[in-house]
């Protein structure tokens, strides 16, 4: 790579911090840490670039969410990658529906988050926005069978596979089966995907 | 097992041994209580009816069945009939002997069974001002029924004028109706505490002070009415400073007094039914009084138990958020060490390491290794399964405090919650503490799955028996949807919980402790609903072993 990539790292843990940065620049990817998310927007105050922004979630004072929140009023418009200790799917959702680029849980494996720092970088993103992309995601949601469907916007809403059970009146075990067709068949490889692609569909629909 | 369940029914009160004697002792002991009482009180009659001013046999009746359930029934009967025979104190027709037993028995029969119904939610133990309101409003109705039939079978037969018949069922209700108020309370309220009356000065001063009273009654013989009113002065000071149990006991003193000065010093012109109406007076005031001021320390002293036991229940209670906090806790950790691990695997892969740095990154990793562990080990302080606070307790103290901690969460849902203890349980040795979150990790369960069922009466059992060699067994069962499929599968992996917040460390946690004091824990997959039973050691057991 000709240009290093330059990331920002938010995270309270040391620990988590310290090994991360050392993976990143084994990598070589430039990094700059901060263990307060105030601490990176000091930083970015101060004008200081970044291709893509990696933070954790649960930190005292502003939380990851707080600070997409916050970076999109900014108009920020880099790449924002969370990672969760306790991830769960409704925050998952809700990351991905103000602007996260993508939502982790930890401990990951690290290839996992590299694609998704490459990703970022090369702004692939799908934009649906040409008619033909659309159609593609329009053919394969049609692929769905009712039941599929159903599970797939309860998915999207940020309901647990056990609570989508109980609201569909099946087992936790079925409604993991649908997931996986809709994932499959719509082409997202993890749930960050799917949320988008349902909301670009929304978006076109 | 039936009838005693009826007794524990929504109580939380743990009931002395001497309540799980067999019938038969229980009934012999009524019959010779019922005859002995008869005879003692057998004194001014209205001859020849046999109407005296205050039946004790009544109250009697009432504590039998009240305390031991419905099969008692038949002895109400057999008591009066006994007592007529035995004591053969002014003999009258049979067919008249054997309308007084068929209307005594009956007619208090039908009110106690009344009295008993589930629905009418009546605690022997009086620990509510409606429970005593409840027994006296019965007593006074079936005790008016019982007297007025009497008399008119008595005026029928003869042996009453008629128009002494309003007079005659006036002193027999008020007979009967002291003997319930002075006998039934002492007697349910010694017999459900395990003490009665501590002895103190201010108890010997109560005490004196109630003679004091008496003498002064029985001595200005023409005024004993308006002077009665000192008696109420003893009476109150015990209601206010020892509750009913303590006026209870005063009542019967003064009662007694009042009975024996009578028959010493008796006063022409002033009947003794007259002075049991101002006793009846006496008897509901001080009962009152007392209830009223046993309702109030008893709810001081469940909120003085609550905020103590608070921090107990936050610790462990709470088993979602400790989940959710160690989760956090043992992730930061093990990332770390991933990342670390990773590190050093690529770098070695790469071939070009430089084993000083990679050595140093292996060593950060053990480090984050070191500080999980330090999380369980923290994890395992907290729950301290060591042995030193084992100590000998009750299976029936340790269900009746852990319900009380339910309490607000049980009547939030309605649920019918019944205890059901077998009567020869021996004491377990175990941690209280440790086994009281057990049963309040299962009744948690338990509240949350019928909460979960909203459409119908929940309903929870708390049960507890012998198990074999040398351990009791506790069920706790609930009528709630009952375990997922998946769950019965692999029940104790931690986070594999069917609650939308929880994590799932009930189990495994209640388990791991069950399991570190000797017992097992497992769930029952045949009942509607959810089981869940585990056993702990009895004392002797753990000496042997």
């Amino acid at each position: 790579m000709a240009d290093p990539v330059h990331i920002a790292l938010i995270d309270d843990d040391p620990a988590v911090l310290d090994s991360l940065r050392m993976y990143f620049e084994w990598q070589a990817l430039q990094t700059s840490c901060f263990n307060a998310p105030e601490d990176f927007l000091a930083a970015v105050d101060r004008s200081a670039q970044f291709d893509c922004v990696v933070s954790d979630v649960r930190m005292p004072g502003v939380s990851g969410l707080d600070l997409v929140r916050h970076l999109k009023t900014r108009s920020f418009t880099r790449p924002i990658i969370l990672i969760t200790g306790h991830g769960d799917i409704d925050m998952a959702v809700s990351a991905i529906k103000i602007g996260a680029f993508d939502f982790i849980e930890k401990p990951f494996e690290e290839a996992r988050l590299l694609a998704s720092i490459r990703d970022a970088v090369e702004q692939k993103r799908q934009h649906v926005s040409d008619a033909a992309e659309f159609k593609k995601l329009q053919t394969r949601f049609n692929s769905l069978s009712s039941r599929q469907r159903q599970v797939m916007e309860l998915v999207v809403a940020g309901l647990s596979s056990k609570g989508i059970g109980i609201q569909l009146k099946i087992s936790a075990k079925t409604v993991e089966n649908h997931r996986a067709w809709v994932m499959e068949r719509i082409g997202a490889r993890n749930l960050a995907e799917l949320v988008r692609m349902a909301m670009q569909m929304q978006r076109g629909s | 097992m039936i009838e005693r369940n009826e007794a524990m029914r929504l109580n939380r009160v743990a009931y002395p041994r001497s309540l799980f004697l067999p019938a038969a002792i229980v009934g012999i002991g009524y019959l010779a209580g019922y005859v002995l009482l008869d005879w003692i009180s057998f004194i001014e009659p209205y001859a020849p009816a046999n109407i005296t001013p205050w039946n004790p046999h009544t109250g009697l009746s009432f504590v039998l069945v009240l305390l031991f359930g419905r099969r008692m029934i038949p002895l109400l009967f057999i008591g009066p009939l006994l007592a007529d025979i035995v004591l053969n104190l002014s003999p009258v027709p049979w067919v008249v002997e054997l309308s007084f037993v068929v209307l005594i028995g009956g007619g208090y029969s039908a009110a106690l069974v009344f009295l008993l119904r589930p629905s009418m939610r009546f605690d022997p133990a009086l620990l509510s001002m409606r429970d005593l309101v409840l027994l006296m409003l019965v007593a006074a109705a079936s005790a008016a029924f019982v007297a007025s039939s009497y008399v008119a079978v008595a005026t029928f037969a003869g042996m009453l004028p008629i128009k002494d018949f309003a007079a005659a069922t006036l002193r027999y209700w008020v007979g009967d109706m002291i003997g319930i108020m002075v006998v039934t309370p002492f007697a349910m309220i010694a017999l459900t505490r395990n003490h009665v009356l501590r002895i103190s000065l201010e108890t010997l001063l109560q005490f004196a002070a109630i003679i004091g009273a008496l003498a002064l009654v029985l001595y200005a013989e023409e005024q004993r009415f308006q002077l009665f009113y000192f008696l109420f002065l003893p009476i109150v000071w015990m209601a206010v400073r020892a509750g009913l149990e303590g006026v209870s006991a005063g009542i019967v003193i003064t009662q007694v007094g009042l009975i024996v000065g009578v028959m010493v010093f008796p006063a022409g012109g002033h009947n003794v039914t007259g002075l049991q109406i101002l006793m009846l007076v006496l008897s509901a005031t001080g009962l009152v009084a007392g209830e009223l001021v046993t309702e109030h320390r008893r709810t001081e002293s469940r909120l003085r138990m609550h905020q103590e036991s608070l921090s107990r229940v936050t610790r462990l209670g709470s088993m979602g958020e400790l989940a959710v906090a160690v989760a956090h806790e043992l992730n930061q950790p093990l990332m770390a060490a991933r990342t670390y691990t990773r590190l050093v695997e690529d770098k070695i892969c790469s071939g070009n390491a430089d084993p000083a740095t990679v050595a140093e990154t292996a060593k950060k990793a053990l480090a984050q290794i070191e500080r999980a562990a330090e999380v369980v080990r923290s994890l395992r302080a907290l729950v301290r399964l060591d042995r030193s606070n084992r100590a000998p307790c009750s299976v029936e103290r340790i269900v009746n405090e852990t319900l009380a901690l339910c309490e607000p969460a049980l009547a939030q849902i309605a649920a019918n919650t019944r205890v059901v203890l077998a009567s020869d349980l021996p004491p377990v040795m175990v941690d209280i503490l440790q086994i009281e979150q057990v049963l309040l990790n299962l009744l948690h369960n338990a509240i949350e799955a019928i909460g979960e069922a909203e459409n119908r009466q929940g309903s929870i059992l708390v049960e507890a028996s012998a198990a074999g060699a040398g351990f009791v067994e506790v069920r706790v069962s609930d009528n709630g949807p009952g375990f997922p499929p998946g769950l019965l599968e692999s029940p104790f992996l931690p986070f594999s919980s069917t609650k939308a917040e929880g994590l799932g460390f009930g189990l495994p946690l209640c388990k791991s402790i069950v399991e570190a004091h000797g017992g097992r824990l497992w769930l029952d997959r045949n009942t509607q609903g959810a089981a869940v039973h585990f056993t702990l050691p009895v004392v002797e057991a753990t000496h042997h072993g």
